[in-house]
């Protein structure tokens, strides 16, 4: 028989919408945990393109592995519903705009006094203190002041990429951790354990390894310096993009040769890594001009022999369809009752000797009639479904 | 002052090089654990990458153990078989770490293997390399225009997050198995990062959105004011409130034509390309907090286009950022606050020669063995 997955038994309850709180709570999902997501009003993630049989992907992709439940929070029937949930969970999670689930009487403090052993994560972009306290903020707006656009694109200021959500997800990865390491903590001393992430903290911990150099006392990172070796960068061929990136001297020597430009070894701007980076853009130039002269295809063959790690600069529908993605277990189906499959991530993590769960997504609010039978019946019902 | 720190008293072996394992040991050790990083005698290849080096590992004990050797490895097995959770790279020390914690008397509770081998279609992983697989890059720059990476570390950086979740979730797996294997990979969590996409592009019952069609737009600075660039965005429901906005910058005109249509003149919608030099006009006066205050008034989201050194700067940094600059120091910490207080933990100092502390790591495994 498998062995469970390391969160069975954990129970989640989901207050937060749009990306930041239901990925993680998606996240804790994966990792074994039963979680069930209290559908608010203002789910806008339920109207943001493309549709998708009555849903959208993007609900369908944020909510894999939860439970969902449509309770009336106005509504005292309703309200005890909630509050039984609450009351035997491990874990809340919300993102509602600052001091809004204390006002609905579901608050940390309010909480703590029910369920004197809950972790209680709030997310808000920049925090409950401060000049920007309470201020709304979705991804681009964190990419644009976090100081994550300025190192993107060729010209000053920098550019969002424009594959919305990533920061939004990070975060949730992040609130993910915290919230396992609130569990730990929880162990070791009985108490709430109150945890509050921004988008702010998240952001600026994701650029911590590019910003190491101005920490350090060097100069801030520009967008033509956000590199920790060299050659490291994307490179136009004869037809298609391919990525290189050089650790070693000993690499840097199977490239020369590879490209048929021995030279660029011996050349005083190159020879050491230190010097390499500090002439990033000649080195760049030098081999821009080399591999432009064969297709990808070519270089990837040409440099896989040499040991220089490379990768072609896939699209996306060249990468989902490509083999090492399947068989790398990077992708999965996510399937949702009565409307069909999705293409989704897979869980980050393999456990050995562990099923993974299956890939499912709820529609919004399709589990409330189990509700209605007593919460011990629907915590039964929900566990029973999970295994 | 006290942190938060559920992981004080446990031991972490890291056996890894480059970014992901050392980034994701250094986290646990924000959480309060102690880091032995063990590193080829030629030292980690990332000695070479200059200061984020120092960043990740100055919190670290280094020990140097040559596992090309029988008895580096054996030594390598015993540190393994003694701490609390392992880190190890499957190119390089996958086999010992493994070895190490099927010893008799092991006391790890689990280990988490960095999968750095090929990513899809490629040879070798990087975070460069990771971006440009798993289709990141083609979201920045101009469509058909030079390729290139992003500048953050985002394949790595969400790579040792996952490291660290599956730490985290072994040590609560208390089943009463041995110890918890777990994997990962710069591409698995890359893929992790971009999951909203590959749903979105898999089935969609209409070709619309910023998450299909984002791929084809010009590249994205906001909107230009005299000083830089800052956002704009509205909720669907505020549409008298964008309508006023629009008067107060003389975009009546504008407004009147969009019409119905307004929201995709906005925030990442479908229009923003061709509506951009309008409101750019109209904001051409103001510089960055002029503007934002002003889409601000009218209830819109707003904020400024920041370089590092601004947001460092910035007082909302020096409550919630994860790093910040206090009284001539710079300082590290955890993203998030627990009980309102933010957890200040780690300084900027360098880190250790390669094999610094190799005697004493020693010394400590033999005592612990000893005992």
């Amino acid at each position: 028989m498998s062995r469970a997955l390391p969160l069975t038994g954990v129970r989640v309850i989901n207050f937060g919408i749009g990306g930041v709180a239901p990925f993680a709570a998606s996240q804790l999902a994966q990792l074994g945990a039963t979680v069930v997501k209290v559908e608010a009003p203002n789910e806008f993630i339920m109207y943001t393109l493309p549709p998708w049989r009555g849903l959208t992907t993007t609900y369908a992709a944020l909510n894999a592995n939860c439970r969902s439940v449509t309770l009336n929070l106005k509504d005292e029937a309703d309200r005890a519903h909630a509050w039984r949930l609450v009351e035997t969970a491990d874990v809340i999670l919300e993102n509602f705009r600052s001091g809004a689930i204390d006002r609905m009487g579901f608050g940390f403090a309010a909480v703590a006094v029910r369920n004197p052993r809950i972790v209680f994560c709030s997310s808000s972009g920049f925090g409950r203190e401060g000049e920007m306290a309470g201020l709304p903020c979705t991804d681009p707006h964190i990419q644009a002041f976090s100081g994550f656009a300025a190192l993107n694109g060729r010209s000053q200021g920098g550019e969002r990429v424009r594959y919305y959500g990533m920061i939004d997800l990070y975060t949730g990865q992040r609130i993910c951790e915290a919230v396992l390491a609130a569990l730990i903590a929880r162990r070791r001393r009985a108490r709430p354990q109150y945890v509050e992430m921004t988008m702010l903290g998240a952001a600026t911990a994701l650029l911590l390894t590019q910003f190491a150099g101005y920490l350090c006392g060097g100069p801030p990172p520009t967008h033509r310096t956000a590199r920790h070796t060299a050659p490291d960068g994307l490179y136009p061929t004869a037809d298609h993009p391919i990525a290189v990136t050089v650790e070693s001297n000993a690499q840097f020597g199977a490239l020369c040769q590879a490209i048929e430009h021995e030279d660029l070894r011996a050349d005083s701007r190159f020879v050491t890594a230190p010097a390499r980076l500090a002439n990033m853009a000649a080195l760049d130039e030098e081999l821009a001009r080399r591999l432009a002269t064969a297709p990808c295809d070519w270089w990837l063959v040409a440099l896989r022999r040499a040991g220089v790690p490379c990768a072609r600069a896939h699209l996306d529908h060249e990468v989902s369809a490509h083999v090492d993605m399947w068989r790398r277990g990077n992708l999965r189906d996510v399937e949702v009752t009565g409307a069909g499959t999705l293409r989704a991530a897979a869980p980050p993590w393999d456990f050995e000797g562990i099923d993974q769960v299956t890939g499912r997504a709820p529609r919004p609010g399709q589990d409330t009639d189990l509700l209605r039978d007593g919460e011990d019946a629907f915590w039964e019902a929900v566990e029973q479904k999970e295994r | 002052m006290s942190s938060w720190a559920p992981l004080a008293g446990m031991s972490v072996v890291e056996g890894c090089q480059r970014l992901v394992g050392p980034l994701a040991a250094w986290q646990l050790s924000l959480l309060g654990a102690e880091v032995t990083k063990v590193e080829p005698p030629a030292g980690d290849i990332a000695r070479g990458f200059g200061a984020v080096f120092d960043l990740m590992n100055a919190h670290k004990r280094c020990a140097a153990v040559d596992l090309g050797e029988p008895a580096g490895r054996a030594v390598f097995e015993r540190l393994c078989a003694a701490a609390d959770i392992v880190l190890a790279d499957a190119t390089w020390s996958e086999q010992s770490a493994i070895a190490g914690i099927g010893r008799a008397g092991a006391r790890t509770r689990v280990v988490v293997i960095i999968d750095d081998g090929a990513v899809p279609g490629g040879c070798g992983s990087s975070e460069t390399l990771a971006q440009a697989a798993l289709a990141i890059t083609p979201y920045i720059g101009e469509q058909g225009g030079p390729p290139e990476r992003l500048g953050a570390d985002v394949a790595s950086a969400s790579a040792a997050t996952t490291a660290v979740q599956a730490a985290l979730a072994g040590l609560l797996a208390d089943d009463g198995a041995p110890a918890l294997q777990a994997r990962v990979s710069i591409d698995r969590a890359a893929a992790a990062l971009k999951t909203i996409h590959w749903a979105a592009r898999s089935d969609p019952d209409r070709w619309a959105g910023y998450h299909v069609r984002a791929i084809t737009r010009a590249p994205d600075r906001g909107y230009r004011v005299s000083d830089g660039f800052v956002s704009l965005d509205f909720l669907p429901d505020q549409r008298a409130a964008w309508r006023a906005l629009c008067a107060e910058l003389g975009l009546d005109e504008f407004a009147d034509a969009v019409g119905d249509d307004w929201f995709s003149t906005i925030g990442m919608e479908d229009r923003i390309d061709w509506a951009r030099p309008h409101y750019e006009r109209a904001l051409a006066g103001f510089n960055r907090a002029e503007a934002v205050m002003l889409i601000r008034r009218h209830g819109g989201w707003s904020v400024p286009f920041q370089g590092p050194s601004e947001v460092l700067a910035h007082p909302q940094s020096q409550l919630y950022s994860s790093a910040f600059f206090a009284d001539g120091q710079t300082l590290v910490r955890l993203p998030w606050r627990i009980d309102g207080a933010p957890q200040v933990t780690h300084s900027c100092a360098m880190a250790p020669p390669v094999g610094a502390h190799t005697r004493d790591v020693l010394a400590a495994l033999a005592a612990r063995e000893e005992a």
